[in-house]
This record gives structure tokens, sequence and C-alpha cells, in this order.
């Protein structure tokens, strides 16, 4: 029974996809606009078909024209609902990396076409999050919608729901729209005590320590009694690790290469999520480092684009072509 | 996930209106404390809005229904009528305010507030408690609007008028749906409405009684006659008919009362006694309720619609009490010829019964006439000639005491209808003459507007009717022979001046207020006519006259039409909103080469201006097509001169440019 539910409810999406292909920009047309009354719609029914025994029994003309001018409020509130999303136009602009498990975000651009209005229009990806828009005294808005990533890679945000519950919320109309988009995934990061560093490479370690020049970070150590406050490693006492302080040591520039081989762990995901760890930490750091993986090296380097180009790398390493090309 | 937000403040203010105005129209038969609860709980939920107060507890919510419900109850007498019914309704539309918590309590309080809004149709149905139950409606469907809207930028008047075009939509489709759709008879029977007052005539007759009603302007019935009406004092509307006396007040006799001896078929043998004599008139009655069973009829009825059932004597009358506005329809035979053939024994003694003992003078008197030679017809002339000589009409009369008809023909000799009429019914029996009082109505009012009469309860009237040899029932008002305006003209003309105001409205002099008085009845009796009349007989008439037929393809067609009609308008609408606007002169001709070029498929990017967009085009084609990349580019500067350097001469150059451009040759140039 599941399955069949599973195969029909596939079925069915195949069949909304094809009628709405991946695109940029898309425009809601009546071709993928979907209606269908809600519960409330069925209870309004049913008060419908209550008041309208009760004309009836009544022989009262007037309860039953009630009736029938709820009927027609039906009817005509499922046009106002057709209209509010017709003619809507959804512009991906731009898309944001995400580290997995976290909220990918995506900038689109929501625009009326002419002077129309639209109403309470729902956007969502994931039902857990449902932005709230409308266009009512402007023609567009932009908007952010956050999708929750699951792994590392390309994440593509799949069918965004445009709904909307408006005017009486007796009917929903709908439409799934394929942006074509995708945002990048880096691995979570794992944090491990020593760096996956190679073996002959670690004479570079400690040559130059300098006690004097104390702006490099190194570590966390217990917090001590008198300690400056711009020590304290906020974010690990929120996470509720109690009290640390960010050790900092003058390092004179090193040159590190995070390897693959290094990492104490089997699993090629975790071994990725400790690099990522790792360039997250050194990036904030003075040192030049640089990735080796199984088939992939990225050179030494420094700076934010080095470090993105390294969890790209991470995010990408090991998947297959199309989704690194896509 | 939305289900549990908080109900938003203006749908909430909304919904505290439109309740407002829902209860209203319920004042007059809900109990007056159902305001205090109202104010209470509204108040309630005002303050738990405000963050002041909390939600009322389970117990404190149950307590508060018990005691509403209770007192509802007992203030009815637990009985289950309609009135009843539709307080606790109002009880609970009342109190759901008190735990509206989530969006779905609040479309329940909705519903509630759209089932309060057409029960009270149940208690007053004219035109304007109509006007009145569609902006009860519509306020309902704006606090459902308001909270189905969004909230940034919000205006209260959006949901209202929001709230209204739907309301304004939906009424030619609620039209269609009433014209079209089939009318089912009442599928069970329901709870009579008890707060329709008995006005009228009732089921006795004492001096006095109907002196009384015709101080009342209030409608009884109209009638519309199919052709002129006949004259005045042809209008005998007849109801009840009263052949037991005992000394004071005229009842029906128990025969009269029984329910089995009402021919509901049409098949009763005393049918065969009635001839008809000419003279026939079809006419429509719309009798106002009145919780009475008998119904109103010129004698002596011929045709009459279903359900309803007829008694021996022309006395027309439904199985149940008349709880709702009746339309009937009827054809009578106006001369006519009943019970030619001497009447059976059980009719003649019931026709000929008086009290053993009483009014001796005029027993004598009747002995007395009748030995003098007088019989059957001559007794009435002679009876009508002396009370025309010397009884006087007037709504006043001196009270009566034991012997009221010795003391009505002899002392007073001054009265009303009911007095000449069980005087001469007591008289004529005593000189042996089988004869009855009938009660009704007599005359009504002519709205020239329209050609249909009004019969108010100031027609009330009673009259006889006696048996003759060979011919039959006869007849007879005694009034005529007193007043005879007063079967001509009406009431009014009959009475003096100081009587006469007692029963003339403030107005009724001033010729303008009395155009409008019949006016707004002319339009009022239409309404009750055309649309709280419209029934199945009504439907297919109009199926017929419009659909030319009755079969369901042609309703089904239509409703299909209908909708089709209403969709395309909505639609015309909203494209007609959604047309482009031009804020510039410029504009409309780069926008309408734009989405050319979108279409050939190079849409601007989001954001990009007329210059960049023709560059970055420009670009794209300079090698494949120059020319065409310069013209973009000049066209581009061209809209930029008129629209920011104000150069109204460049618009033409634009407007030739952009429509000679030729977007086709781009298509295939990759981007």
């Amino acid at each position: 029974m599941r399955h069949l539910r599973a195969r029909l409810r596939d079925r069915i999406m195949d069949w909304a996809d094809r009628r709405a292909p991946l695109a940029e920009r898309v425009t809601l047309r009546h071709k993928t606009i979907y209606i269908l009354p809600t519960a409330t719609g069925g209870g309004f029914l049913l008060l419908v078909i209550l008041l309208w025994l009760m004309g009836t029994n009544y022989e009262n003309n007037l309860v039953l024209a009630s009736a029938f001018l709820l009927l027609a409020l039906l009817l005509v509130s499922t046009l106002h609902g057709f209209r509010n999303l017709s003619g809507l136009t959804l512009t991906v602009t731009q898309s944001h990396a995400a580290f997995a498990g976290e909220h990918a975000e995506f900038e689109v651009l929501l625009q009326s076409a002419g002077g129309s209005r639209h109403d309470n229009i729902h956007l969502s990806w994931d039902p857990a999050l449902v932005v709230e828009a409308d266009l009512i005294d402007c023609s567009e808005r932009h908007l952010s919608l956050s999708v929750r990533s699951r792994r590392r890679g390309w994440l593509r945000p799949g069918r965004l729901r445009v709904s909307s519950r408006f005017p009486l919320g007796l009917l929903e109309a709908w439409s799934w729209v394929q942006l074509d988009t995708r945002a990048l995934i880096y691995p979570a990061p794992e944090p491990s005590v020593e760096p996956p560093v190679a073996a002959l490479d670690a004479r570079h370690e400690g040559e130059t320590l300098s006690a004097e020049n104390r702006e490099e970070f190194q570590g966390f150590v217990r917090y001590q009694a008198g300690a400056a406050l711009t020590r304290v490693a906020w974010k690990h006492f929120a996470r509720g690790a109690g009290l640390h302080l960010k050790d900092f040591a003058g390092y004179q520039s090193r040159q590190i290469w995070l390897d693959w081989d290094a990492v104490p762990e089997r699993d090629p995901e975790r071994r990725l999520a400790q690099l990522c760890y790792w360039v997250l930490t050194l990036a904030q750091g003075p040192d030049e480092y640089g990735l080796r993986l199984p088939g992939r090296q990225q050179p030494l380097g420094r700076g934010p684009e080095h470090r993105d180009a390294c969890l790209r790398t991470l995010a990408l390493w090991g998947l297959p072509e199309d989704q690194n090309s896509a | 996930m939305r289900e549990q937000v908080q109900i938003p403040r203006q749908a909430l203010t909304w919904a505290l209106i439109a309740q407002a105005v829902v209860l209203a129209p319920h004042s007059l038969h809900m109990p007056v404390w159902l305001w205090g609860v109202w104010l209470l709980a509204a108040l309630w939920r005002w303050q738990v809005y405000r963050g002041a107060w909390a939600f009322a507890g389970f117990w404190v919510r149950a307590v508060l229904v018990v005691i509403c419900a209770g007192g509802l109850m007992l203030g009815a007498g637990w009985s289950f009528g309609t009135e009843t019914m539709v307080s606790l309704l109002l009880v609970g539309f009342v109190l759901k305010l008190l735990e509206v918590k989530n969006r779905r309590d609040f479309v329940v309080l909705c519903f509630l507030g759209y089932l309060a809004s057409a029960s009270q149709f149940l208690f007053k149905t004219d035109l304007l408690a109509s006007a009145y139950g569609l902006i009860s409606i519509a306020l309902v469907t704006t606090s459902l609007v308001a909270l189905h809207q969004s909230l940034s930028g919000y205006r209260p008047r959006r949901s209202l008028m929001l709230g209204g075009s739907l309301m304004l939509q939906a009424l030619p489709v609620m039209v269609v749906l009433f014209l079209l759709l089939p009318r089912v008879g009442s599928l069970w029977s329901v709870p009579t409405n008890e707060s329709v007052a008995r006005t009228g005539l009732s089921d006795e007759m004492a001096p006095g009684d109907i002196t009384q009603l015709s101080q009342s302007r209030e409608l009884a019935f109209r009638v519309t006659f199919e052709g002129e009406p006949p004259p005045t004092r042809d209008l005998y509307w007849r109801a009840l008919v009263f052949s037991e006396f005992d000394g004071r007040r005229w009842t029906q006799s128990s025969r009269q009362q029984l329910h089995s001896l009402v021919d509901w078929e049409g098949d009763a043998d005393w049918r065969a006694q009635l001839e008809g004599l000419g003279r026939e008139v079809s006419y429509e009655i719309m009798l106002e309720p009145n919780r009475r069973h008998w119904l109103y009829v010129l004698s002596a009825p011929t045709q009459w619609s279903d359900d309803i059932g007829i008694g021996r004597e022309f006395r027309l009358q439904r199985r149940q009490p008349v709880t709702q506005r009746l339309r009937y329809r009827v054809t009578s035979a106006l001369d006519y010829r009943y019970d030619p053939e001497p009447l059976p024994q059980w009719l003649r003694q019931q026709e000929l019964q008086l009290p053993a003992q009483g009014n001796p003078r005029t027993r004598a008197l009747a002995q007395q006439w009748r030995e003098e030679g007088d019989d059957g017809w001559q007794l009435v002339e002679r009876f009508n000639r002396w009370i025309a000589d010397e009884f006087r009409y007037t709504l006043e009369p001196p009270p009566l005491g034991d012997d009221s008809v010795d003391e009505f023909l002899w002392q007073s000799q001054a009265g009303f209808c009911e007095h000449f009429a069980s005087a001469f019914v007591f008289f004529m029996r005593a000189a042996g003459v089988p004869a009855r009082v009938v009660l009704g109505y007599q005359g009504g009012e002519l709205n020239p507007l329209e050609n249909y009469l009004r019969v108010r309860q100031q027609e009330a009237h009673a009259w006889a009717e006696i048996w003759l040899p060979e011919r039959g029932w006869v007849r007879v008002d005694p009034t005529a022979a007193v007043a005879p305006e007063r079967i001509e003209m009406g009431l009014l003309s009959s009475l003096d001046a100081t009587e006469s105001a007692r029963i003339t409205g403030p107005l009724d002099g001033v010729a303008w207020a009395v155009n409008l008085r019949l006016r707004w009845d002319l339009i009022n009796y239409q309404w009750h006519r055309r649309v709280l009349g419209y029934d199945a007989e009504a439907r297919e008439s109009f199926l017929l006259r419009w659909l030319r037929g009755t079969d369901p393809w042609r309703v089904a067609v239509s409703l299909t039409v209908t909708l089709i009609l209403v969709t395309g308008l909505i639609v015309l609408r909203a494209w007609w909103q959604r047309r482009p606007r031009y804020a510039q002169p410029a504009d409309r001709y780069w926008l309408q080469l734009q989405r050319r070029l979108s279409k050939a498929g190079y849409p601007p990017r989001p954001g990009e201006g007329p210059r960049t967009y023709s560059h970055r085009l420009a670009g794209v084609w300079a090698e494949r097509a120059p020319d065409a990349a310069r013209q973009l580019i000049q066209i581009a500067e061209l809209y930029e001169r008129v629209n920011y350097g104000g150069n109204r001469r460049a618009l033409t150059d634009l407007i030739r440019l952009s429509r000679a451009f030729r977007v086709t040759e781009m298509r295939s140039a990759p981007l």
C-alpha cells in the first residue's frame, strides 16, 4: 500500500516536473498552478450542505440563498487563489555555500507582472523552512530561501513549493517551481587534536616559535582567572563546553601540507571532515597551507580565496564527474 | 505549523465587528443577557490579545456554557423550538470567542458566524432583513479574509474591500444557482417558529373581537388577480364558519372542528352540490404567517393549489399552521348555487341550533314575523330595512349584557359587523331559517402601481349565510344594510371623523407619503412573491421560459456557461490590472523591443539597465552583425535622451528605429 502510494506520488511528481522544466527564471502560469480544497474548505462545504438542509426543511428561500452564496464564494475564491499566484516570476540571483547539515541559502527575486497584487505567498523547499512574502505595495522583493543540506557536494534544492491559501483559506493554490541553481556544500568540519600533517613535513613545525609575538592561534587551554576577556573562546562556551582560552603563539609563517594519509581515520567522509576543520583553523593563522588528496592536490597558499578553493576541493573530492561539472 | 500561529489583530478586530453585526438582528428573539455574555467574551478575548489576561480555563468555559445553555432552556420552558435552537447556536457563537487560540478555532468562529447570519432569515425575510443579512455575511467573509492576508503594510480597509468584492462577484453566481438548482420539499419536519405572533382572526367570535382587530393596520395577506379584480363589494374573503352559539360567543361546531371531515383528495360527495353560474376569477394569495390552519378564499372555490383541504362550508385549510409566508392559487366561481336540495338532517339541526334560553324578545319577534307570513328572503329584507333605519355603525359600541342579542336590537342599536352578523343569524335561526356566521375579511386596498390587493387586519369582517330552499346557501351581510359605504368603499368611509382617526396612520392624508408607502409595499410584495416565493413550480416556469425546457442537461449547460462567464470576467479584470503601464513615454517602445529580444533568446539580466544591456548584446553581436549592434546602442541612447534628457523630438526617432530593428536575424547567434 505504501509502495503503491509512493509510486503514485512519483508519477505525479514526474508529470509536474515535465510541465515545469528547470529554468533560472520561472513565471507561474495556468499550466503549472494547481488548486485543491484544504480541510477548511471541506468544512466549508459541510456548512453549505447544512445551510441547504436548513433552507430546504424550513422552506426558506433566503437560507437557501445563503447556502448558494457561500457556494458561489467558494468558486470565486478559487479564481482569486489562482490569480494570486498567476504571473509571479521567480528568478534565482545567487546561492551561498554552506557546511553539510547547515542551511544553504538561495537569493530569489520575486516579481509581479505589471501592477498585479500578490498576497500572502508561502515559499519553501523544506516544509519546515517556510518564507512568507507578498507583492502588494511593491512589484518585486528579494527573498532569501534556505534548504537544509545533508551531505557535501553540489546541492540542488529541487522543487520549490510556491503556495497560497489566499483569500479565504478554503483552497490552496500551489506550484512546483524548478529553479536551475545549486549551492556548494562543504563537509561538516570535525575537530581533531593533531593536524593531519605528513611525517616528512614535521620538521617545519615548532621551528621558529617566538613567545613575544603572541598573535597566532595555537589551540585552547583551560580558563585561568584574570585572563583577558578577548581571549575567551566564547563559541565553545556557548556550546556548553566550559570556559576555555584561545591560546596564541607567535609562529613564524610556516608551510603546512594537510595530508589525506595523515588523518587517523578510515572513513573517507570523516577524513574530509577533519581536513575541513584544519583548513578552517589554519585559514585563521599566518601559515601557508596546502591539501593533498588522493588524485588531487591544492597547492600552498593563503587568504580567503585559497581557503574557498580548498573547501571546494574537499566538497567535490571523489564525487562523480557530472556532480563536478554541473 | 502555521495552525499554531497567533490570530493577527486585524482578523480579531474584524471578527468582533462581524459578531456584533450578526448578533444585532437576533436581539428580537434572543435573551438580552446574551449581549452581556458577548461583551464579557469580547473583552476577555481582547485582553488575551493584549497579553493582559490569560485564556479562560476549561472549567470556566464549561461553567459558562452550562449556565448560558441552562438559562436559555429555562427561559424557553424546556421546549425545543426554532428560537431555542438558534439561541443555543448564538451561545456557541459567543462563547467560542473565549477559546479562539489558533487559526482553526478562528475559522470555526467564522463558520458559526455564517450559520448565525443565515438563521436570522428564519425570523425575518423582508427586503431590509435580506440586505442586512448580506452585510453580515460580507463582514464574516472579511474576517476570514483578514486571517489570510499578509501582515506587512496591512490596512484594515483592504480586507473589507476584498471581502466586499468577493461577495459582489459571488452574487451573480448565487442568483444563477438560486434560479436553476432544483428545489426539494421539506425532507423532515422541523420545529416550528414560536416567535410568529398569532395575529388576526381567532377561532371564536365574541362581541368586540373584530372591533379591536379593525384598529390594526397590519397586513393579513396580499392578492394578485388574473385580469381585472372584481368590485370591492364581491370581495368577501371567507376563512371560518361558526354554527355554534352559546348566547355570547360563536364557535365552530364539533363537526366543523374535525380534521377528518376535511376533504384533502377532492373526492367528497358534497362537492357535487356546487354549481358554478358564470363569473369565475383566478387569483394568487400570499398569506402572512399567522400560525393558523385556515386560509382565505372567495366563495365558492372550484380549484386550488395542492396540499390544501376544504371543509363542507368552503373553508380552505392546511395540515400545518402557517409559520412561513405562504403562497397559494385559487379559482372561485363568484356566482354559484350550493346545496339547493333539502339539507341533511344533521346539517339542518346544526344550522338551526340555539341556546335553550335567553334573548326571549328576539325569539318572539322572529316568531311574530313568521306568523305574519314572511318567509325566507322576505324576512331578510324586512330585517335589513329595520336595522338600516334605526341602527348605527360604530367602532365604540356600548357593552352588552347576558341577553346580548336582545340588548343590541332594542337598547344599544349600535355596533360593529360582529354585532350585526350575530344578531341576524340568531334572528333567522329563531325564525326557522338555517343560518350561520362567516368570519374573514372584506375588501382590501388596491395598489394601483401593480394592480394587487393588500388586505389588512382592519378589513376583518363577519357576515352571514342563510339557506333557502332551491337557492341553497346565500350570503347576507347585514352590515351592508347599515353602512353600505363599508362594503363599497372600505372601512374608513363608513366611520365619522373621530372614529376614522383611530384607524388611520399619521401620514395617510399626505399624497407623497401615501405614494411612497404604496411603492415600498410594492417592492416588498414583489420581493415576497418572486424571491421568497420562488418554489419548484416557479422554477419550472422560469426554465420553460428562458431555457425552453426543464431537462437537467439544459440546467447543467447554463450553470457551466455562467461559471465560464464569471471566470472570464475575473480573469479579464486581472489581465487588465496587469497590463503594462509606462511611467515615461519612451518606456513603451524600449520595453517592446526588450520583449522581442527576450523572445529571441536575449533576456536582460536582473537589474540590467538599457545602457549595460545594449552594450552587452552589442558585444555579443559585434562580429556577426555589427550593424545591429550599432543600432541597438543607438536606440538605447535615444531612450536615455528621451527619458532623462527631456528630448521629446528624439522620441520619433526612437519609435522609427526600434520598430525597424530586426530581431529575427539575431536568433541563431550564440550568446
